[in-house]
């Protein structure tokens, strides 16, 4: 069959990512020590990917290939470039790391190849697409938290999360199986139509539970987040970083995209689904990272918080506020992703016991001043990027016209004040206590450096960002 | 206001402390101590532009007409919601907010100065002005706000900001505390607001002050949700402003540099909370209910933190007691209707205010850093200016006639009485007495009887960088009620803030308010009442100081629950910290035994055996896998239940469950 | 048929809960086999000849034997048996299990399954293959699908040189058999 020019334009930051990946491979060949290029190539090429989708994005570019089951349209592009970007400072930042390990190619490998799933994620309409692309970016992410030989904790929870990871896939490809059962399509129109308003079979319906109990353990809502923090303690930093924000994006974006585009008929099941996961994540997220002494952890538990975040917008994809809805997921994904990457990183460049925080802002104040902005983000203030998710999330949220929905959000409220404390805890430490020896600076901090004041400068200034984001959020074509 | 490049004037009001903030953070090493001309350049240019506003609005300039509505209004589409509307970001400069900008800039100006001496020879000299840029520059942006998510951006940037205040000597152990517990409780506070901005966004599809009121009165909001909302914005204002019950964090938040206190308290972050009522008047006075909590509210807090400032030993305390309960007169005014009379007093506070924290100040400056009045006394002598300014600005606090505080507390009172509040009007009433009771105290403790420490025996009058912003301000005490004499006086004098900061009539209208006549007998009664709290301050303090012991002894409890503040603290810790902690606390061991198990609670202490690894790594996998199960049995039940209560019930159902599961393992 | 397809359920099931229950991973292992050729059967009821016959050339054959391979190659005889098997959580685990199971046959019954009958999959090779890169008509997608399960089957073998080439490490046992 004959595929058109435009389909090879569509999937340009697709076929980057994989050049790329060989590239990288091969050249880590060819050049066994030279972490230094093999991450200086990642870099470029998530750059490339960027650029290409940013590129797409700006010439308005819209189509459906391969029979409807890919689509590259305004929602599938932002969220290209929230991978990309995400990924080009997980890349520069796990330089030094990589260098240190001797296997920079292999870590590199699997960063790029993650970032293609994610990539071919976004823009699947076929669940079978769905299915392996979300397997593609799951995949080398069970390796790179099992990474770090160097510490016990990665081994471990690189094993927990393969365990659980290989029992959440097989529930979603249950559920994937048993929709694609009863509507006779794995294409979402085809799904649609199956899932037509209230006409939906009883095995659709299981489908839908077992296709939504699969994507709740790959975003770590609460009752399937058990292996966040094992898995995110026990990663190297940058791959915690990157595997907290990347795929978790992408995979938001294919869920709302299957919700809205594929089962729109039985909503009122599945937001209230989602309003019950996200209250029990958000609760469970924050009480749980309240007391944590290791700062990894407490920043694991803080992203299943996160997670609970992004899933109120879910329960608000009903009534009239649909389309605020899902520009909240996508604005909340891009300020989620600055912020949070920028708090992990600081942890490579200081410590992950909460006592290496300590009087930091004595020894090293640049540092301390970007976690200070990181914090506050995560937090919720504004001007900071956090603020401007929560702000779309409540806007949709009280637009929805739902009690449960209207109660969920009273909870993202009480939530967030309920986060203050540990976030805040580092800042104390920051400011206020002593500061232990041997958080001076190390060699080779360059590139990390680099990425963590990005990302403060980008947190900062995300009330300017916001406005192209919320031109391209409120014409993003879902919806 | 359409030339661009008055437009640009206006902004730059607000810009240039953030430029100066950034140039004292970029450049600050190299700038050293040259960093206070750059902020204090700043400051100044902002109070020119400021008056040029002012001037404006007064219809002085050419091309503007005086009267209502000549108000400075221009903004720029700022995001685009898609369907759901868009926000804007610009700048709604009526009377009031001209008032307030000049207010903001001057007493800025003044701290500024007095730092320059204050602050020498401290190594963190140039981020000491950046703080204090970006600072005055927050405030400034929250008084031009035209809409409120434009305000509650800088609300929240004057909360953040502060918290570089209160953790500026980051040296001192107990600012630790004071600075967490200001964070959080603000917090609560903005999360309030914040809810009521919503809600007045939902109903009326607009952020913009005027344009929710105008919604209001056309009835786009039911009566019981404007009520709600109101009562949001308000408890966010108690945050900011330190009314009851949010009033907590205020007394312990003192550990920062004494001048930026005085900045605090009379210019930026405590005012923005009543700032924000008197900026939201016209939508609060279409809920009766809300503008009658607001009075309570402001009664009971003057009155309840002046019983407070009465047992303090600490002269700094003392003043930030003073603050709420002067606030607390305020709140009541404008609940009361009284909204002249209300932002009079925020206005002559600042004034009063700021030069009593520059002389607790100058008082530690003199004594080597203390603010502890156990350490002073007998300085009448040896610190003469700081002493005359104190009597004007404790005479002022106290609203001694003709002192400025004295007209426009005057008025508040009077307007309980006349809105027939009786319970309120008597708690203000007594609150005169108190409050004159306990800055005297405080005055006569300083400067009175015999030094009580070899510091204050040798203390000298402090440098006259100091002492010029000082002369200034308590000059401006005496004077700056003198702007509002009422016409019933009986002084062939215009009110001219009366005249020229009116509510406006749409909340005339709706409030039937009639003007105030001034009563004679309603001013004597209060300077009465003034006159006597001084009376019995020097009878207790130098006359009969065994009186005050004796009292001390008799009533123990007393003078522990007025010192410790009424037990606030411990009521709110007692219930909400200590019961977040045990849980945060009981989650955690659950964590770590139950899930985490390995990692970060047992660390190095247990040897890593395989074989203990094993059965851990065992137990947990099938932990979570029966997780995963038991969590797709949940979403099946929600699905098929779809009725909110039984969901609810669910939720419960799975905590317990969990918590089950994990006391099993 | 209805006997075919009790003798091919039994197989399966009591296959699979040999897996689960042996305490030796090589029993298990060869226990998954017998579990594969019981699916291997279900393909050919469902005429899908070519999937049985591929189901039993890959999984019977090829994936069994790596398995076992694998075993083989990296662990001491003496780990290959488990201590326990059923731990604690025996209770709370078949509780959840029984419900999740009652649950799948409650809406399998609530189903209305019509006329619903077996379908026609491809009889041949090549016509299963020609699905497969997605030539056949409606099946486009499978072209972009092949291009990324070759991609994906790269980055599981670079994975899977990653996490075994540790040292030590006692997680290794238990991975090589996943």
């Amino acid at each position: 069959m004959p595929y058109s020019a435009e389909t090879f334009v569509g999937l340009i930051p697709e076929i980057i990512a994989a050049i790329f990946l060989l590239l990288v491979l091969m050249v880590g060949v060819f050049a066994e020590r030279a972490a230094g290029l093999v991450s200086g190539i990642t870099a470029l090429g998530t750059v490339l990917i960027f650029a290409s989708s940013a590129w797409l994005l700006a010439s308005g570019f819209h189509g459906s290939f391969f029979g409807g089951g890919y689509v590259v349209d305004g929602f599938a592009l932002y969220f290209k470039l929230v991978v990309a970007g995400s990924a080009f400072f997980a890349s520069l930042a796990a330089t030094r790391w990589a260098q240190g390990t001797g296997d920079a190619t292999e870590y590199l490998t699997l960063i790029l190849s993650v970032v293609l799933g994610a990539l071919l994620l976004v823009s699947m309409r076929d669940l079978f697409g769905v299915f392996l692309a979300l397997e593609l970016a799951t995949i080398p992410s069970y390796a790179m938290v099992a990474f770090d030989r160097s510490r016990r904790e990665s081994a471990e929870g690189g094993m927990k999360y393969i365990i659980t990871g290989a029992v959440a896939s097989s529930v979603l490809l249950y559920g994937i199986v048993l929709i694609y059962g009863a509507s006779s399509s794995a294409n979402l129109s085809g799904v649609a139509k199956a899932f037509s308003s209230g006409h939906a079979s009883p095995v659709a319906l299981l489908g839908l539970i077992l296709l939504l109990s699969g994507f709740a353990f790959k975003v770590s809502a609460a009752p399937f987040h058990f292996w966040t923090p094992d898995a995110y303690q026990g990663a190297p930093t940058s791959a915690a970083a990157f595997l907290s924000v990347a795929p978790k994006a992408a995979t938001f974006a294919i869920l709302l995209r299957i919700l809205v585009e594929g089962m729109p008929g039985e909503a009122r099941v599945w937001t209230a689904i989602a309003a019950v996961l996200a209250i029990v994540t958000m609760f469970t997220g924050n009480l749980f990272a309240l007391r944590q002494s290791n700062v990894r952890r407490m920043l694991a538990y803080s992203s299943v918080a996160h997670s609970g975040y992004v899933l109120t917008a879910f329960a608000a994809l009903q009534g009239g506020a649909k389309a605020e809805a899902v520009q909240a997921v996508m604005i909340y994904s891009a300020a989620y992703a600055a912020m949070n990457l920028g708090a992990f990183l600081v942890i490579d460049l200081v410590g992950e016991d909460t006592k290496s925080f300590n009087g930091l802002i004595r020894t090293r104040p640049m540092v301390a001043a970007s976690m200070f902005l990181f914090m506050a983000a995560l937090v919720g203030i504004p001007p900071l990027s956090g603020f401007w998710g929560k702000l779309w999330i409540i806007i949709a949220g009280t637009g929805s016209g739902s009690i449960l929905t209207y109660v969920t959000v009273g909870v993202l409220v009480v939530n967030t004040v309920l986060s203050v404390p540990y976030y805040f805890g580092i800042v104390r430490n920051m400011i206020f206590e002593e500061p232990v020896a041997g958080t001076g600076e190390t060699k080779g901090e360059g590139p990390l450096k680099f990425s963590v004041y990005a990302l403060a400068i980008i947190t900062v200034l995300f009330f300017i960002i916001i406005i192209p984001l919320a031109a391209v959020a409120g014409s993003s074509g879902l919806l | 206001m359409n030339t661009v490049s008055s437009q640009l004037i206006i902004a730059a009001i607000v810009g240039l402390p953030f430029m100066a903030f950034l140039i004292c953070v970029l450049f600050g090493r190299r700038l050293k101590e040259n960093a206070q001309y750059v902020g204090t350049f700043c400051v100044l240019i902002s109070l020119v532009f400021s008056c040029f506003a002012l001037a404006y609005v007064a219809g002085l300039l050419p091309g503007n007409v005086p009267g209502e509505g000549s108000s400075i209004q221009f903004s720029v589409h700022w995001i685009d919601l898609g369907p759901g509307g868009s926000f804007s970001m610009g700048v709604d400069i009526d009377h009031w907010a001209a008032v307030m900008l000049i207010i903001v800039c001057f007493v800025s100006l003044m701290v500024q100065i007095f730092s320059g001496g204050y602050m020498e020879g401290h190594p963190r000299f140039a981020w000491y002005y950046a703080v204090v840029s970006i600072f005055t520059g927050s405030m400034l942006g929250l008084v031009v706000s035209p809409n409120f998510i434009q305000a509650y951006f800088f609300w929240e940037l004057v909360g953040g900001t502060s918290y570089l205040i209160h953790g500026f000597y980051f040296e001192k152990p107990a600012a630790t505390y004071a600075a967490e517990k200001a964070f959080i409780v603000n917090r609560v506070a903005d999360a309030a607001l914040f809810i009521g901005i919503i809600i007045f966004w939902r109903e009326t599809g607009t952020t913009s002050f005027s344009g929710i009121a105008s919604a209001a009165h056309a009835g786009f909001i039911g009566s019981t949700t404007l009520t709600a909302a109101s009562l949001f914005v308000f408890l966010g204002a108690t945050g900011k402003s330190a009314q009851f019950p949010l009033h907590v964090w205020l007394s312990n938040a003192m550990q920062g540099p004494t001048p930026l206190s005085a900045l605090i308290h009379a210019a930026a972050m405590i005012v923005s909370g009543v700032y924000l009522v008197s900026r939201t008047y016209n939508i609060f006075v279409q809920s009766p209910t809300a503008m009658e909590v607001v009075a309570i509210v402001g009664a009971f807090t003057a009155f309840m933190s002046a019983t407070m400032a009465i047992a303090q030993k600490d002269i700094k305390q003392i003043i930030a007691y003073s603050t709420i309960s002067q606030f607390g007169y305020v709140m009541l005014g404008l609940g009361e209707g009284a909204f002249t009379a209300g932002v009079f007093h925020i206005y002559n506070h600042a004034l009063f205010k700021s030069l009593l924290f520059l002389l607790a100040a100058s008082l530690g400056y003199a004594v080597g850093g203390s603010s502890d009045m156990g350490v002073m006394g007998g300085l009448k002598k040896r610190m003469p200016v700081t002493y005359w300014a104190f009597v004007i600005a404790g005479l002022s606090l106290a609203g001694i006639f003709p002192f400025s505080g004295f007209w426009s507390k005057d008025a508040i009172i009077a307007a309980a009485y006349d809105e027939g509040h009786y319970v309120l009007f008597a708690l203000a009433l007594f609150t005169v007495f108190l409050t004159a009771l306990y800055i005297f105290r405080g005055i006569f403790i300083c400067f009175w009887g015999e030094p009580r420490s070899e510091e204050a025996r040798k203390a000298v009058e402090v440098p006259s960088i100091m002492t010029v912003p000082m002369i200034i301000l308590a000059f401006l005490s005496i004077v700056s009620g003198w702007v509002g004499i009422p016409k019933g006086f009986g002084l062939p004098i215009k009110d001219v803030f009366g005249d020229f900061v009116q509510p406006s009539s749409f909340a005339q209208k709706t409030l039937h308010a009639t003007p105030q006549n001034f009563s004679f007998v309603m001013a004597g009664i209060s300077v009465l009442f003034g006159v006597i709290g001084i009376w019995l301050a020097y009878t207790v303090v130098v006359a009969r100081p065994q009186w005050a012991t004796a009292v001390g002894r008799t009533f123990p409890r007393v003078h522990a629950f007025l010192l410790n503040g009424w037990y606030f603290d411990l009521v709110y810790d007692r219930l909400f910290v200590r019961p977040a902690k045990a849980l945060g606390g009981a989650v955690r061991d659950f964590d770590l035994r139950g899930f985490g198990g390995l990692v970060s609670g047992i660390g190095g202490a247990v040897s890593w055996s395989g074989e203990r690894l094993r059965a851990l790594q065992t137990g947990g996998v099938q932990n979570y896998a029966f997780a995963v199960l038991l969590g797709a049995l949940i979403i099946a039940i929600i699905a098929s239940a779809q009725y909110s209560f039984l969901v609810v019930a669910l939720v419960v159902a799975f905590s317990v469950v969990a918590a089950a599961v994990g006391a099993r393992l | 048929m209805i006997f075919v397809f009790i003798v091919l359920s039994a197989i399966t099931l009591i296959s699979s809960f040999g897996v689960v229950i042996s305490r030796n991973v090589v029993h298990s292992a060869l226990f998954m086999s017998g579990a594969f050729l019981g699916v291997a059967g279900f393909f050919a009821m469902l005429h899908s000849p070519a999937l049985a016959a591929l189901q039993v050339l890959i999984y019977v054959g090829a994936v069994t034997v790596v398995i076992l391979f694998g075993i083989m190659f990296t662990q001491r005889p003496q780990v290959r048996r488990f201590r326990t098997i059923l731990n604690r959580q025996v209770g709370a685990g078949f509780t959840v299990a029984l419900f999740v199971g009652a649950l799948l046959i409650y809406v399998f019954l609530q189903q209305d399954w019509g006329s619903t009958s077996a379908g026609h999959g491809p009889r041949t090779v090549a016509s299963l293959g020609r699905i497969l890169v997605g030539v056949s008509s409606g099946t486009d997608i499978f072209a972009l699908l092949f291009e990324v399960a070759s991609i994906l089957l790269l980055v599981a073998v670079v994975a899977a040189i990653v996490i075994s080439r540790r040292k030590t490490g006692e997680g290794v046992e238990r991975r090589a058999e996943e």
